[in-house]
């Protein structure tokens, strides 16, 4: 038992877990794979890791660290905190910026028209509303943020010496 | 104490022999001190973990359900087929006719649940990603196990996740058929998850008794300090000063969430609450006629044209014997009004108020009062073209089929001359333009 533990690094338990959860992943791949065609579906499952870890949290990570140091300012840059109101401008910018790439990464096929095609064929409805429903939506996230970032720096303002509890 | 159990046989052997080979060099996202969020740490990835993981249950559950309503066993049903695994199961459950609503709901809480994990699996991945980085990369043979188990377990989540949102938008730029790829890739996901939750559901438990479930929630943005750098390798050693709060991060991520959610229950309750699916493939309305609503394959799309469904038009109803119904002799006969939903695989359903002959009325003229099974085919010449009900569907007194809906003649795009509509059945089961009925006897 100590000697497995060492060779293998956990307990033998451990191992069959692991070698159940890959014999049943590998049977549901080898139907997956048998059903065909091979080579899409290993792109489409490999390239899903690569272009999430590799591609979009990389571009969206330089994107909000960029909007840090924009709008941080000196404090950003020195690594020193940022003042609140500067905090408070930030996050009421990349929260609903956030929200809306979020909508538009799920929703992009309806939004920029590529499944015209196929809603057409199954409602007869066109994608048509999409864009402007997305524009609409996001303004109103806009709106909403600005609205409660107003609020958040009048009761700063007043509150004086009080600590500001609110932040997200 | 399951959890330590849990960690006595899932725990990592810190005397572990070593893998030999190259280790990644000590730059970059290799290093440690390259991460730099004060949020990022085994409380986070804990307390997002657990919005998840109930969700992934519903959405998995659902799914397979789904597969138990098309009764894969009868040839034509379903485009997967049965499986080793499931396919016994399948076919020993019934789908049940009773709940009218059953089958809407179970795909509402699939496309649901499913649209809302999207944000939180994306906060979970971003949270854990420097552990994608780890130095030494293998640090024995069990943690390479591990890795290999959490490619399967992002790939496949992906994978899943991917597939079902350009399906429910009737889009495919992927060169390989949606149901199997997607219902296998669960199979996938949800085994490399149980395998995950059995390592790391100490680390939970860890973290959650170390900070406490909610309270690193109360915390603002001045006093959101970061996890201890040896608590896990998503922890941070050089962090740069919060900019927003764990309460603000988590408050994003559950808007994003709720968001999705109200996108996917607008359209899947349907009715008054339709125009919540803003951005839902099904968030329109159409006119306000007895015909203007949700349409699932126009008769255009489906290849029918009025030669197929004018005068010449006849049911051919088989059992007992073979008989010819013109749709004269049809709307003769005494009809049934029913109100009853489609529900659709893609999360949407619409409820209209059909009428039409009871199906087990048409059994009992073709000589066939108790069939064991119904076998519907439509004159669309298609992968679902056919359907076969089970013995509780094929006899509920509520299974029409139906010539009118709302009071009017059917549309062609709802199936003009006839349809099927039954309780609790899977929308493209309620087959449209139906030529022909096959009552098997029991």
């Amino acid at each position: 038992m100590r000697a497995f533990s060492r060779a293998y690094g956990s307990s033998p338990l451990h191992l069959a877990v692991a070698a159940a959860a890959f014999l049943i992943a590998g049977y549901a791949g080898f139907r997956a794979l048998s059903k065909g065609p091979v080579l899409p579906q290993g792109e489409w499952f490999l390239g899903a890791i690569l272009l999430h870890d590799m591609v979009l949290i990389p571009v969206y990570s330089a994107v909000l660290i960029g909007l840090i140091y924009v709008i941080g300012g000196r404090a950003a840059r020195e690594g020193t905190p940022i003042p609140r109101v500067r905090l408070l401008v930030l996050n009421h910018l990349r929260v609903p910026a956030g929200l809306a790439l979020l909508a538009l990464l799920v929703f992009f096929p309806l939004i920029l028209g590529f499944s015209e095609g196929g809603l057409m064929g199954v409602s007869s409805l066109s994608t048509d509303p999409y864009l402007p429903r997305f524009l609409f939506m996001t303004l109103a996230l806009f709106a909403i943020s600005a609205a409660l970032l107003a609020v958040r720096l009048a009761r700063g303002r007043r509150g004086g010496e009080t600590p500001p509890r609110a932040d997200e | 104490m399951l959890t330590r159990l849990l960690h006595r046989t899932f725990g990592m052997d810190p005397e572990a022999r070593s893998l030999p080979g190259p280790q990644p060099p000590d730059r970059g996202p290799f290093r440690r001190d390259f991460w730099k969020s004060p949020l990022r740490g085994p409380w986070l990835a804990s307390i997002l973990s657990s919005a998840l993981l109930p969700l992934i249950l519903i959405c998995a559950l659902t799914g397979f359900l789904s597969h138990v309503a098309y009764e894969t066993e009868y040839p034509g049903n379903s485009v997967t087929g049965g499986d080793a695994l499931l396919g016994p199961v399948y076919s020993i459950l019934d789908w049940p006719a009773g709940f009218a609503w059953l089958y809407a709901i179970n795909q509402g809480l699939h496309v649901t649940s499913g649209l809302a994990a999207i944000p939180i699996l994306f906060a979970k991945l971003w949270t854990v990603i420097p552990k994608l980085w780890e130095r030494p990369a293998l640090r024995s043979l069990a943690h390479a196990v591990e890795r290999i188990s959490l490619a399967l377990l992002v790939g496949a989540s992906l994978f899943v996740f991917a597939t079902g949102v350009l399906n429910i938008q009737i889009y495919y730029p992927f060169g390989f058929g949606f149901v199997p790829a997607h219902y296998y890739a669960a199979f996938i996901f949800i085994a490399a998850l149980v395998f995950h939750i059995a390592t790391k559901a100490p680390d939970l438990a860890r973290a959650f008794r170390d900070r406490g479930v909610v309270a690193p929630l109360r915390d603002d943005v001045e006093h959101t300090e970061p996890e201890p750098s040896d608590s896990s390798e998503s922890a941070p050693t050089a962090p740069r000063p919060a900019t927003i709060s764990r309460r603000g991060f988590v408050g994003a991520v559950a808007a994003g969430s709720v968001g999705l959610g109200l996108i996917g229950a607008g359209q899947s309750i349907g009715g008054a609450f339709r125009p919540l699916g803003l951005l839902a493939p099904r968030g329109q309305t159409y006119g306000t006629g007895p015909n203007d609503f949700q349409v699932n394959k126009t008769a255009m799309g489906a290849g029918i044209t009025p030669s197929d469904t004018g005068a010449n038009w006849r049911l051919e109803l088989q059992g007992a014997q073979t008989i010819e119904l013109s749709r004269e002799d049809l709307m003769n006969m005494p009809m049934s009004t029913q109100t009853l939903p489609i529900g659709c695989v893609e999360g949407w359903s619409t409820t209209q108020t059909w009428t039409g002959v009871p199906l087990r009325d048409l059994g009992r003229l073709a000589g066939v009062d108790d069939p064991s099974a119904l076998f519907v085919k439509s004159i669309q010449d298609a992968v679902l073209g056919q359907a076969t009900l089970n013995a509780a569907q094929a006899a509920d007194p509520r299974s029409l089929l139906a010539l009118q809906v709302n009071g009017a003649d059917l549309s062609p795009n709802h199936g003009y001359p006839a349809r099927v509509i039954v309780p609790a059945l899977p929308g493209v089961h309620n087959t449209k333009w139906v030529k022909r009925l096959v009552f098997r006897a029991a």
